[in-house]
């Protein structure tokens, strides 16, 4: 199957979705009004992906702003991943910055209600 | 009175000061909303030196102007009623963040009953709530994730002020006010 690539704009995060190696990105800004369209075709393209998988599925989640409703497509893309928690090695990075306790509560959101590992990762501030 | 003879320019001059580093007045259309928040980052990189505290007042400005939107747009009416107003002025310790915008009369309860309930709620309990809702999935009435309110309780300190004018039989406008300590 082909990958699901998405280049970035102000308003939408990049996405980076590669099938063969499961290294997977959502990375920028996703602030767009309608985030249910915007992450409709990504929905498809994870509902081909997880009925035959990579051995190891990475998503790499670094966003600068995320409004609500991009949070609960988020919810959606991590529950299509904990359907594969046993066929794949399913594992979300997700990046805050550094003292941006915002980014940080969400990520540990995310980790209290979605059954596949979620490790923080700080970005250092030079 | 009525939506055109409602002095929202009135109740604009009312948040006007000094301490105002960026406010707008005009139509909510899609075009603007870009404009709104492009033109908002721009404000608040000018006057705030910490890049956390931009992304901060950043992040509640869109999601409280996106919550107006998206209200807006399931509104099939003129439009004089997409009018609107947002502020961030200084205030004690950080940022004072307005916006104002007219609302159907019947929708009253149901945006009072959000905001009383989150003003009820210390922090720890708003964010089981957000948790709750977030876990829950699908959307709201309004089209958004019926997180808006959560989340703008959440990051900003303290309650949500609000208040609805009497416009006309059927609308009212409404003013949210929150304050951020940055």
């Amino acid at each position: 199957m082909d990958n699901y690539t998405l280049t970035p704009t102000p308003k939408t995060p990049r996405l980076y979705f590669n099938s063969q190696s499961g290294d997977f990105e959502i990375s920028g800004r996703s602030i767009p009004e309608n985030s249910i369209e915007f992450y409709r075709p990504l929905m498809e393209w994870l509902d081909n992906y997880v009925t035959s998988p990579s051995s190891s599925t990475k998503l790499t989640i670094n966003l600068e702003y995320f409004n609500t409703s991009s949070s609960k497509c988020l919810v959606e893309v991590f529950r299509k991943l904990e359907k594969i928690n046993d066929s794949s090695e399913v594992k979300i990075f997700w990046h805050y910055e550094e003292e941006d306790e915002d980014m940080q509560e969400s990520g540990d959101d995310f980790r209290k209600i979605i059954k596949v590992p979620i490790e923080l990762v700080v970005i250092k501030n030079d | 009175m009525n939506i055109s003879t409602f002095d929202i320019k009135h109740k604009y001059d009312l948040f006007i000061s000094k301490k105002t580093i960026y406010s707008y007045l005009g139509s909510l259309t899609q075009k603007e909303l870009d404009h709104i928040l492009e033109r908002l980052e721009a404000a608040l990189s000018n006057s705030l030196s910490s890049r956390l505290a931009i992304k901060k007042i950043y992040n509640i400005l869109v999601e409280g102007v996106q919550n107006i939107f998206g209200y807006l747009r399931n509104q099939a009416s003129s439009d004089e009623l997409l009018e609107s107003f947002v502020f961030v002025n200084e205030a004690e310790g950080g940022y004072k963040i307005i916006t104002g915008n007219f609302m159907q009369k019947q929708d009253i309860k149901s945006i009072e009953a959000r905001i009383q309930i989150v003003n009820s709620l210390d922090p720890d309990e708003l964010k089981d709530l957000y948790r709750g809702v977030l876990d829950i999935g699908g959307t709201s009435d309004g089209g958004g994730a019926g997180l808006g309110f959560i989340d703008m309780a959440k990051k900003s300190n303290g309650e949500l002020i609000y208040n609805f004018d009497e416009v006309d039989d059927k609308h009212v406008f409404f003013t949210l006010e929150m304050n951020v300590e940055v």
